[in-house]
């Protein structure tokens, strides 16, 4: 490569975060070496290990540098096996600017560069940028018009107009999120929040129900036993119950506000968009429209209770880090993530349309999946009662799980669905955690059609969408095989044949 | 891509594809499902051994149990899979189908492939046959054509990595 760009190096104030953040890391260690060196010994080998870090820690600034040509994007890296890393320009799809507490202390931020293979390689980032050359370096990375790669056919057209539209519609630049900070009410509804309070209750059941769980081996934890083993036990339960819904509703708010704080979305023209949020450590993701290959609408049932949902954006590019999601509304009123999922989509229909189901057989495979189930938890309670882990009392509780299991099953099924539009994929499935995803059908790269015995007998299928956006693989479960059969049809012969007409 | 299919095209592939694997694909499969059932009855013969169990209830049930269902599965899984089993390529898609209690039917557009590659392990060498699997730009999207005759594989290879090359556009 006769190419003579000079190679550039990251910001030098990072000489003062890399021995702050290598310290961070070692400070476990140090601690444990000041008290045990309090009792004996010169614990000379902790300092030897975190200066070695501190060492380590300023030679990647000195051995980094990176450079981007008319061509490709350039890092070098490391001092012993150095190692070059260079990406086509045509093949960078997002820029994600993460700034962590330490970096915005010293006014940088760490740019990082989604690529098209981002599932298969390691990231391009460049660590430690001033917060002022950001903007020139980012659009320096995203430059339209080297971004010639023709995929996917029947996409360029009408997607870019209904961007447009939207643009038109929607004053450039301006954040149409609409976020507060009282959606932070959301938080404990969240799926997250829902899993922390698990989390909690699990804990809380193990000390309850098990002799010598894990947290009675803790001394203060058994003095608090002690005293709480002196309230009567229905004040117990309830008391402890109104703990937990706190204690998790405290700590799936903190996240909340961290993550979300100041949550922005904009587009700075037809295909571009912006998404910016965090409270302490701010992200900024640059995204380019043309990767978008659908978006997921989603409620799970804790938070379609308060009439609340969250929205993404299903692209490929966006790096390993976000698994190709990408946030484009946090969980808020439903209303406000139905209107930017329409925003980013161009449409609203395909949101709002109603779904076919899928007939008598998926409804009753619903039941009979959800008394397999039951009927699991009863195997395992029968053997924990022969056991003698618990007392035949724990047969009382089926008078919940059975009804409960019940209504989960008739709302799965209630949620179940899949339709078709022109160009698009649209499926709806879960309960618990229900999500809508909207594929476009030029996105989808392959189709899987999985039938257990049950599923044969039944005349049903799970149909998978493969593709190299988002999770990779979407699923409408229990489909009809029939339909399944047309749908694999229809997207996999005819949509690409009526683009190749649609081109000539 | 001139003439638009009738409907149902596919529906007619999957019905009734034309590849197969080879004929030695049963007695590979046989031994291949006896080796692991072989390697899980000596870690289960070793577990007695360290608990000095050779005499416990428990234990030896299990190992009933193994050695029962182990002879249901040799005995039925290779020929349920031989049945199961077919694949097809078409000018523009690759059909594969595969499992036995769980069947599979994947789909792929032929534009879209991005490797191809053939694994021959060691049981494989022994009854001259290759798995082909072909990959997307979709980690989930994953093909494999098992227990291929090592020419038929050849050929396949042949093929789809002459079209890999010029396909353009995985939808990244």
């Amino acid at each position: 490569m006769t190419d003579t760009t000079p190679w550039r190096r990251l910001n030098p104030r990072m000489l003062l975060v890399h021995p702050v953040r290598e310290l961070i890391k070692y400070l476990p260690i140090l601690l444990l070496a000041v008290v045990a060196g309090s009792v004996g010994g010169e614990p000379w080998w902790t300092y030897v290990l975190s200066g070695l870090g501190v060492v380590i820690g300023l030679l990647r600034w000195f051995t980094t540098s990176y450079r981007i040509t008319p061509t490709h994007v350039q890092v070098r890296r490391g001092f012993i096996n150095r190692r070059m890393l260079s990406v086509p320009r045509e093949r960078v799809r997002s820029v994600d600017v993460d700034a962590t507490l330490l970096h915005r202390l010293v006014g940088l931020a760490v740019v990082k560069v989604g690529t098209s293979a981002s599932h298969g390689q390691d990231g391009l980032d460049f660590d430690g940028i001033a917060a002022g050359d950001i903007p020139a370096l980012r659009a320096e990375l995203l430059r339209k018009a080297e971004l010639t790669e023709e995929d996917g056919p029947g996409e360029a057209g009408g997607e870019q107009e209904a961007a447009g539209g939207m643009a038109g519609a929607q004053a450039s630049g301006r954040d149409f999120s609409g976020w507060r900070w009282s959606w932070a009410r959301y938080a404990p509804f969240t799926l997250t929040g829902v899993a922390s309070l698990f989390f909690a209750a699990f804990f809380a059941l193990e000390l309850q129900f098990f002799d010598g769980g894990l947290l009675l081996r803790l001394q203060f934890v058994r003095d608090s036993i002690d005293t709480v083993s002196h309230i009567p036990l229905l004040e117990g339960i309830v008391g402890g119950a109104v703990i937990l819904v706190v204690a998790a509703s405290v700590i799936a708010l903190v996240r909340y506000v961290l993550a979300y704080s100041g949550f922005a979305i904009w587009r700075s023209d037809a295909t571009t968009l912006h998404v910016r949020h965090g409270l302490l450590r701010t992200r900024q993701v640059t995204l380019d429209e043309r990767r978008l290959r659908g978006v997921s609408l989603n409620e799970p049932l804790s938070l379609r209770a308060v009439h609340g949902a969250s929205a993404h954006a299903i692209m490929t590019g966006l790096g390993r880090e976000r698994g190709g999601l990408m946030v484009i509304e946090p969980a808020g009123p439903q209303g406000d993530a139905l209107r930017v999922a329409t925003a980013v989509l161009g449409d609203e229909t395909p949101l709002t349309c109603t779904l076919e189901q899928h007939g008598v057989r998926a409804h009753r495979r619903r039941y009979t999946r959800a008394a397999t189930g039951v009927g699991l938890i009863a195997a395992i309670a029968l053997v924990l009662q022969l056991l003698g882990y618990v007392s035949p009392l724990v047969w009382v509780t089926f008078a919940a799980i059975v009804p409960v299991a019940a209504l989960l099953a008739e709302d799965r099924w209630r949620g179940l669905g899949h339709a078709r539009m022109p160009g698009l994929l649209i499926a709806r499935s879960g309960s618990l955690s229900r999500k809508r995803v909207v594929l476009e059908t030029s996105g989808i790269i392959g189709f899987t059609v999985r039938r257990s015995i049950f599923q044969r007998r039944a005349g049903l299928a799970t149909l998978i969408a493969t593709t190299a956006a988002g999770r990779h693989r979407y699923s409408i479960p229990d489909v009809p095989i029939e339909e399944a059969w047309r749908i694999v049809d229809d997207v996999m012969v005819h949509e690409p044949v009526q683009a190749a007409v649609a081109q000539h | 891509m001139t003439t638009a299919e009738p409907a149902g095209r596919i529906s007619r592939i999957i019905h009734d594809p034309v590849g197969r694997p080879s004929t030695r694909a049963v007695a590979f499969w046989t031994w291949n499902a006896i080796v692991g059932w072989f390697v899980f009855l000596c870690l289960q013969l070793v577990w007695m051994l360290i608990a000095n169990a050779w005499t416990a209830p428990l234990h030896l049930a299990g190992l009933a149990l193994t050695v029962v269902v182990a002879i249901v599965h040799v005995s039925i899984m290779p020929r349920w899979r031989y049945r199961v089993h077919r694949w097809e390529i078409t000018e523009d898609a690759v059909f594969v189908r595969s499992g036995w209690l769980t069947q599979e039917t994947r789909v792929a557009p032929i534009a879209r492939l991005q490797t191809v590659d053939s694994r021959r392990g060691f049981l494989h060498r022994i009854y001259g046959l290759t798995t082909v699997t072909i990959t997307t730009a979709s980690s989930a999207g994953a093909l494999s054509i098992h227990a291929l005759d090592d020419a038929v594989a050849r050929d396949v290879v042949a093929t789809l990595s002459a079209v890999a090359q010029q396909s353009k556009g995985d939808a990244t």
